[in-house]
């Protein structure tokens, strides 16, 4: 095999560069999307894990509640628990600084008697703040890194505006810590403040965010571990710092998982277009291989030269997909990082990428394998060239058989099936969902040669009738070539199959959300104390409630609270709101259970409404009970029905507001929703709440329009991704039309010889030439439509139901498969031009001789 | 009909190759010429150049009263759909047509109406003898029968010249005879005027004039 590969096939490689060079691209594309998004993974992983590595300093374990928060008493029960050497609680809160400049900054609120023996700090010019007593006396002292306070020419004394629970206050810097260890993270943005100075600030009350453990020497964390666990209850997390980066670990996932699909994507459409590659080259090859199995090769010799040949494609365009990838896994990071900066609030700095072997390697194996998949009908066709009918000069062997009956209706049947087992019961899992889209597309790809010849039929009479001759010409060489067209259909049907994938995900993402929307946000006036409707950094006290009612104009006055918990490894998001008023303003959409059991089974009672993807991730209904863990210990729920709700992609749970007091011990509010008197403006009753509270409180009033506009934002940011993975789905497609056409041309100079000898004008083949390239355009739009249609379908109503249980109405995205047509044509034309005028070039009687 | 005057063909390498060196030759219509000479003597390079596959480095061709010399890439396309017929060694049929379509393909060219095209397709393929193989792709078809289609689609336009390169070259004896008798038949038939390429000396028997070369010169039965 490696003799015939260094005398052969190096040669032919050097033959037909072009052909190799666009066919490895669809190789190379795939492993540089998966590279690129590993590397960037891994940078901000280990980037991740420094941070939280730093800011958590001695710490071993971790407590915590949710977003509730945990009362101060815990960390003396912690204390008390035997084998804790140290026990310190912690606010942690990102803060807006006035001046733009400055940026956001991350307040860890310590308590700075004891936290020394958690954390480091090492302050600069002294060993420790130079008025310890007058720090921890005056609620306004702060100490900054000293990478802040350089980029802000801050010094010890400066002072630094800020924006709290409390509206815009003043801090003054009492040390700069030195660049080490905490003052470290988070690119130095990092400020500490007294654990009560930001309790006050922050409006925490007299909870905390978490409690640091340090064990005493010799003590393991499972020696403590389950003592601290009876000690404390279930209702609070106990666990290494580290596995607290799980949530911006799964927010990195899903957009992950997406780029994931886009390198499969890319690399299943590399491997149609090297089954493209290698069927036009072991056709073109049938006399070398004759003379090869003359000279004694064996059929498995022959094949094994070009499976080599395979391979080494795929290994060159592997390991140039590898470093690309690692190229563009900077811009990938960037991203990620900015998606992290959102959620954080403040950037995690990534110095530089980490390529880690371990994926780079898994990436090149994938694109081996996939241009191994590629080549492997080929390579079998390879072993079966007659010897004897290939050296006769001249005689043409059938090599592919191409569309027969039994694999249409073996097709048909497959596709058939699918539909009816995605949509049953018992395909609820990742795997049985994934397996069953997979035998979807093959189904499909078994369907194309036949359709493809089908639709080639039906351009004959317009083709002729718009273009004379050469369109006679163009669409009578597809109707009589299926065999040659299949595999440039088929590469062109799912590139363009994929786009429409997307565009359904987004346009029925899109939908639905909208007119949720219109459900959802109804209230005429909307004040948080967060500056965005998904941040809640700071909460309200439920006092500013009744104060709020007092305004002149404010009708009624609901109090929202939202928090996400933990749920079986998941963190759905946890709401609360007077019921009863609530839904005298709203009417949910139930999936399951009437609203007017939802008060007597909720109001006062442990019933909970739960959104319609948390009942399919976690398989519960109306009617099923549920354990949550609250600060008062594990609570059994009652489901009281189920609703269409999109706020959270882990699900929803809504219990009514004096449940959720009672249970979480929490009465602190996160957005007031007020609804108006009659004949009162929104914008008014908007500037008499900014006038009356903007002094004393953090206040952001949205009226509904206003909501509706950051709602639409939020939908579009949400969307983003789905745009990129679009303009890849695009791109991959150009490469399918490019790739394909080129190979299916310069495949057929002879042919244009052959038109040439016989008096075809140049301008006349061209024309021929190109109206066919233009014809498998229109016949792979038309099927690219057809599969986009039916695999979207499937993909956002069933498969998208296994990762977050929502179920879109599918939406057909009419306007992207109108658009695609004049698109296709022009990539078409174009694609076509080069590869044509080149063959053109071609001497005749060189063409004729050309095999 | 044909005129070669000093016709030369240079192919510029590594080294120089001088296909044919100051080639003359008349052929007048209806006239049945064989070209015979060994392997690279320059037969097939001719053919080439008389049927305007391929120019000349040097000297010129006139094809009825046309001297191809000066045809730009348009005209000498239309001259070769008009007035040459080609059949090639290897047939050059193209492989995904029927027989019926590759014949009609000069007509389609040449934008003869449909109708028009389907009638004289089949006349053709009735007269080489194969009309029970109208629909019949060219790897269905025997070598003999694949050059019976070459044949009517080199007669597809009524050209006034055939080109024929070595037309039994790929055949067995008998069906080469076959062949040669019909190819006989249609220069009497329709008058045209045939230049045929062969290293065979039986096939060469049947034409009317013989000319030999060696090494890029005709040698032997020149003007």
């Amino acid at each position: 095999m490696f003799t015939l590969l260094r005398r052969i096939s190096i040669a032919e490689f050097r033959r037909h560069l072009l052909r190799n060079v666009l066919t490895t691209f669809g190789i190379i594309l795939g492993v540089a999307i998966f590279s690129a998004m590993r590397s960037a993974n891994s940078s901000l992983g280990k980037s991740l894990s420094d941070t939280i590595g730093q800011i958590a300093g001695k710490a071993v374990l971790q407590v915590t509640a949710g977003q509730g928060g945990l009362p101060e008493e815990v960390v003396d029960k912690v204390r008390a628990v035997r084998g804790v050497n140290a026990a310190v609680p912690v606010i942690e809160a990102v803060v807006h600084t006035s001046d733009a400049m400055q940026g956001n900054i991350l307040i860890l609120g310590v308590d700075m008697a004891g936290d020394g023996s958690m954390r480091d700090y090492a302050i600069e010019g002294e060993d420790a703040v130079s008025d310890p007593l007058g720090f921890l006396a005056q609620p306004d002292s702060i100490l900054v890194s000293q990478e802040f306070a350089a980029r802000n020419n801050l010094s010890e004394g400066s002072s630094i505006e800020m924006v709290t629970a409390l509206g815009k206050k003043k801090f003054t810097v009492k040390g700069i810590m030195q660049p080490k260890g905490m003052a470290k993270a988070f690119g130095g943005n990092i400020g500490v403040m007294d654990l009560y100075a930001a309790e006050y600030a922050f409006g925490r009350g007299r909870t905390v965010d978490r409690v640091d453990i340090a064990l005493g020497e010799g003590v393991k964390i499972d020696d403590v571990l389950p003592q601290l666990q009876s000690t404390l209850g279930s209702g609070y997390k106990i666990e290494p710092p580290l596995r607290r980066g799980r949530q911006t670990e799964s927010l990195i996932g899903a957009y992950s998982r997406l780029l994931f699909i886009s390198s499969l994507l890319a690399l299943l459409i590399g491997i149609f277009l090297i089954f493209n590659a290698f069927s036009v080259s072991v056709s073109q090859r049938r006399v070398q291989i004759g003379i090869l199995r003359a000279l004694g090769q064996t059929r498995v010799q022959i094949q094994g030269m070009f499976l080599g040949e395979s391979l080494v494609l795929g290994a060159i365009g592997s390991i140039v997909g590898v470093v690309v990838g690692i190229w563009i896994g900077h811009g990938t990071m960037l991203f990620m990082s900015r998606v992290i900066e959102q959620t954080y609030g403040v950037q995690i700095p990534i110095d530089k990428l980490y390529v880690d072997k371990f994926w780079a390697g898994i990436g090149f194996l994938l694109g081996v394998a996939a241009s191994a998949a590629g080549a492997f009908l080929p390579v079998r066709t390879a072993g079966h060239v007659d010897p004897a009918l290939a050296l006769q000069k001249g005689k043409y062997q059938v090599l592919f058989l191409g569309e027969n009956r039994f694999r249409r209706w073996i097709g048909m049947a497959l596709s058939i099936a699918c539909m009816a087992a995605g949509f049953s019961p018992w395909a609820k899992s990742i795997q049985a969902q994934l397996v069953i889209f997979s035998v979807l597309f093959v189904s499909l790809a078994l369907l194309v040669p036949t359709l493809s010849h089908l639709l080639a039929r039906l351009l004959h009479g317009p083709m002729g009738l718009l273009f004379g001759t050469e369109g006679r010409l163009a669409s009578d060489s597809l109707v009589q070539a299926p065999r040659r067209t299949s595999a440039t259909v088929a590469a062109l049907t799912f590139s363009l199959a994929c786009v429409l994938v997307m565009a359904s995900f987004s346009l029925s993402i899109k939908t639905s959300l909208t007119r949720w929307e219109d459900f959802v946000i109804n209230p005429d006036l909307n004040v948080s104390a967060s500056e965005s409707l998904t941040a809640r950094t700071f909460q309200f006290p439920a006092s500013l409630g009744e104060e709020l009612k007092n305004v002149p104009g404010v009708r009624q006055v609901d109090s929202l609270r939202l928090l996400e918990i933990e749920y079986h490894e998941r963190t759905p998001l946890l709401l609360s709101v007077e019921l009863d008023q609530w839904l005298r303003r709203s009417t949910p959409l139930l999936e399951e259970g009437r609203i007017d059991d939802l008060i007597p089974s909720m109001v006062g009672k442990n019933g909970v409404l739960i959104s319609n993807n948390f009942a399919r991730i976690f398989n519960v209904r109306k009617g099923s009970r549920l354990f949550l863990d609250t600060p008062t210990g594990p609570q059994e729920f009652e489901v009281a029905g189920v609703q269409v709700d999109y706020i959270s992609d882990n699900g929803s749970l809504l219990v009514d507001r004096e449940t959720y007091k009672r249970l979480w011990k929490d009465d602190r509010v996160d957005d007031f929703q007020l609804m108006l008197e009659r004949g009162f403006d929104a914008d008014t009753v908007k500037r008499e709440i900014q006038l009356r509270f903007a002094g004393s409180r953090n206040i952001f009033v949205l009226t509904n329009k206003e909501m509706r506009a950051e709602f639409t934002r939020l939908t579009d940011q949400f969307l983003k991704l789905q745009y990129i993975e679009m303009i890849i789905a695009v791109l991959v497609a150009i490469l399918g039309i490019v790739n394909s056409l080129t190979v299916s041309i310069t495949e057929r100079k002879r042919e244009i010889g052959i038109l040439r000898a016989l008096g075809g004008g140049r301008r006349q083949v061209r024309k021929a030439i190109m109206l066919e390239a233009v014809c498998i355009g229109l016949v792979g739009v038309t099927l690219g439509i057809a599969s986009g249609w039916i695999l979207g379908f499937y993909c956002v109503s069933s498969l998208n139901a296994v990762f977050n249980g929502w179920v879109f109405p599918y939406r057909f995205p009419a306007a992207w498969s109108v658009s695609l047509i004049p698109a296709v044509i022009v990539i078409s034309l174009l694609a076509a031009w080069y590869p044509c005028s080149m063959a053109l070039k071609t001497a005749i009687v060189e063409a004729l001789n050309y095999e | 009909m044909i005129q070669v005057k000093n016709v030369a063909k240079r192919y510029e390498g590594k080294r120089t190759v001088h296909a044919l060196r100051g080639v003359s030759l008349n052929v007048a219509r209806g006239e049945m010429v064989a070209m015979m000479g060994p392997s690279g003597c320059g037969k097939s390079t001719l053919l080439n150049i008389i049927g305007g596959l391929d120019r000349p480095s040097e000297g010129s061709v006139i094809v009825d009263g046309i001297d191809l010399s000066g045809l730009d890439d348009n005209t000498l396309s239309r001259l070769r759909r008009e007035k040459i017929g080609f059949i090639f060694q290897f047939f050059n049929l193209l492989p995904t047509l029927t027989a019926q379509e590759n014949v009609a393909l000069p007509l389609h060219l040449a934008r003869i109406r449909r109708n028009e095209t389907a009638v004289r397709s089949a006349e053709l393929l009735k007269t080489v003898g194969l009309e029970d193989r109208f629909d019949h792709l060219p790897d269905e078809l025997s070598g003999g029968e694949q050059q019976r289609v070459a044949m009517a689609r080199a007669l597809a336009l009524q050209p006034p010249v055939i080109l024929a390169d070595e037309p039994t070259g790929n055949l067995d004896s008998k069906t080469g005879q076959e062949v040669l008798l019909l190819l006989k038949k249609l220069q009497e038939q329709f008058g045209v005027t045939v230049i045929m390429v062969t290293h065979d000396s039986v096939a060469a028997g049947s034409c009317g004039r013989i000319l030999s070369m060696r090494d890029g010169q005709l040698v032997d039965g020149r003007e």
